[in-house]
């Protein structure tokens, strides 16, 4: 049987050829069993391109997740760059402000916190340098306009009386009608107010005017922005109509603001008050204490 | 049942083959299921019906390789004969056994292919050629053998009744 099998495949190897290379045998055999070589491989190639899609899909989830990454990175750079834009313009305000109003000694501080009790309005705020001279009843002051007074000092922290306080009255003036009246906090639990007291019903005051400082009350400084009227109501009766006027500081944002020490002694330019020169008594005059001239 | 049966192993061993190169894309580490079945026939099957499986697969082999008729006829034949000739004389039985088994079997069969090609095609540079796959054929043969063995003996016993076993 052995032989056979030899003779039979060596006839099959040197004999079985025809004019392409493949024999009747060959042919024959290859006929029978193309067809399961075809589903075999077809099978295969399934499982291959399967295997491909799968590692692609892997590469895809893996770029997926380095692309995440990235983008989260780039976010919170972005949220960042914000910041500090916000922080920029927020400086920038504030050297402008001190810029302008170089007649106050200013001295900057930074809000650290805020009141939790929802009756009163007040914040505290870090002094940057030299505390010691922030007293209570200082102003204090932020690009947009009037923010509150010191209420009281402790080391190198403050506690600001906020406009929108119950217990916070300002003398103010209308910008255009130049209506006098007090500005008190309303004190309301969700929103920053205070209405205007004191208003003549007769006066010619429009909703949207500003409202400034007047000076006369001695603790706040001429010509500071204190809000912009609101609401208006005439009574109906008696002396007075209501208004109600906003902060033209947004007091939720605060973050910097400054402490009006005092007068600096310049004009809001900078330059130098011209006081007048005191006329020098004439030789041998008497002297203000009313005694004679030293020989 | 017995014929049958081994047969059968053998074309799912050439079918396999062929999958796993072309699904996985294996090339020179690419398993050769046949040459471990040519083997187990040799240590489970008598002359004459081994033989018989031997050529026929060969010659599904030449089809699915597209090589002359007649090529894997032969090499599937000597594998078998040398397989069938050594365990005769050797037993190979137990994992080390297997394994040299698997060693003499996968160097052989490697050998032969490259003897009957260099004869058929005439090809002197075949042996050349080839030379990048004998480590990693042999390797795989002789990993192959050790536990492709007792899973188509066992596959055997549960298929076949005792009685009908070809001891010889």
């Amino acid at each position: 049987m052995g032989i056979l099998l030899f003779t039979l495949s060596g006839v099959c190897l040197f004999f079985d050829h025809g004019d392409t290379g493949a024999g009747p045998m060959s042919r024959i055999v290859g006929r029978v069993f193309s067809p399961l070589h075809v589903v075999v491989t077809s099978a295969a190639r399934s499982v291959r391109e399967l295997r491909a899609d799968y590692v692609s899909l892997t590469e895809v989830r893996a770029q997926n997740r380095a692309l995440e990454a990235e983008l989260q990175a780039m976010r919170n750079e972005r949220d960042e760059l914000d910041g500090l834009r916000s922080e920029n313009e927020r400086l920038r305000g504030l050297l402008e402000l001190a810029d302008k109003r170089k007649d106050l000694r200013l001295r900057a501080a930074r809000v650290s916190g805020r009141s939790v009790s929802p009756y009163f309005r007040v914040m505290k705020v870090t002094l940057e340098a030299n505390g010691d001279e922030v007293k209570p009843g200082m102003p204090v002051i932020a690009p947009g306009g009037l923010v509150g007074q010191v209420r009281s000092t402790t080391n190198a922290t403050a506690e600001v009386l906020l406009i929108t306080d119950p217990r916070s009255a300002i003398d103010v003036v209308l910008e255009t009608s130049r209506a006098r009246g007090l500005a008190v906090g309303t004190g309301e639990p969700d929103r920053y107010a205070a209405r205007l007291e004191y208003l003549q019903r007769n006066d010619e005051t429009v909703v949207g005017e500003r409202v400034m400082t007047t000076g006369d009350d001695g603790r706040y400084p001429r010509g500071l922005a204190v809000g912009r009227v609101t609401t208006l109501k005439a009574q109906a009766h008696g002396l007075f109509q209501d208004a109600e006027l906003e902060p033209m500081v947004d007091l939720s944002a605060l973050e910097e603001v400054f402490v009006v020490l005092g007068p600096s002694g310049l004009t809001p330019d900078g330059t130098d008050i011209q006081r007048p020169e005191k006329p020098t008594p004439p030789a041998g005059a008497p002297s203000a204490r009313g005694g004679g001239a030293v020989p | 049942m017995s014929f049958a049966l081994a047969w059968m192993a053998g074309l799912l061993a050439l079918c396999l083959d062929l999958f796993v190169r072309e699904a996985f894309m294996l090339d020179a580490w690419s398993p050769d299921f046949l040459a471990v079945v040519l083997l187990w026939l040799g240590t489970t099957r008598s002359w004459t019906q081994g033989a018989i499986i031997a050529t026929t697969l060969g010659a599904v082999a030449d089809a699915f390789a597209g090589s002359p008729l007649g090529m894997h006829m032969f090499h599937g034949l000597l594998l078998f004969y040398l397989s069938r000739t050594v365990s005769s004389r050797v037993l190979f039985q137990g994992f080390v056994g297997r394994l040299l088994l698997g060693l003499v079997g996968g160097l052989a069969s490697l050998f032969l292919l490259t003897l009957i090609g260099r004869l058929v095609l005439a090809d002197a540079r075949l042996a050349v050629r080839i030379t990048h796959l004998i480590l990693p054929r042999i390797l795989v043969v002789v990993a192959a053998v050790p536990f492709a063995f007792p899973i188509m003996d066992r596959l055997e016993a549960l298929f076949v009744r005792q009685p009908e076993r070809d001891l010889m």
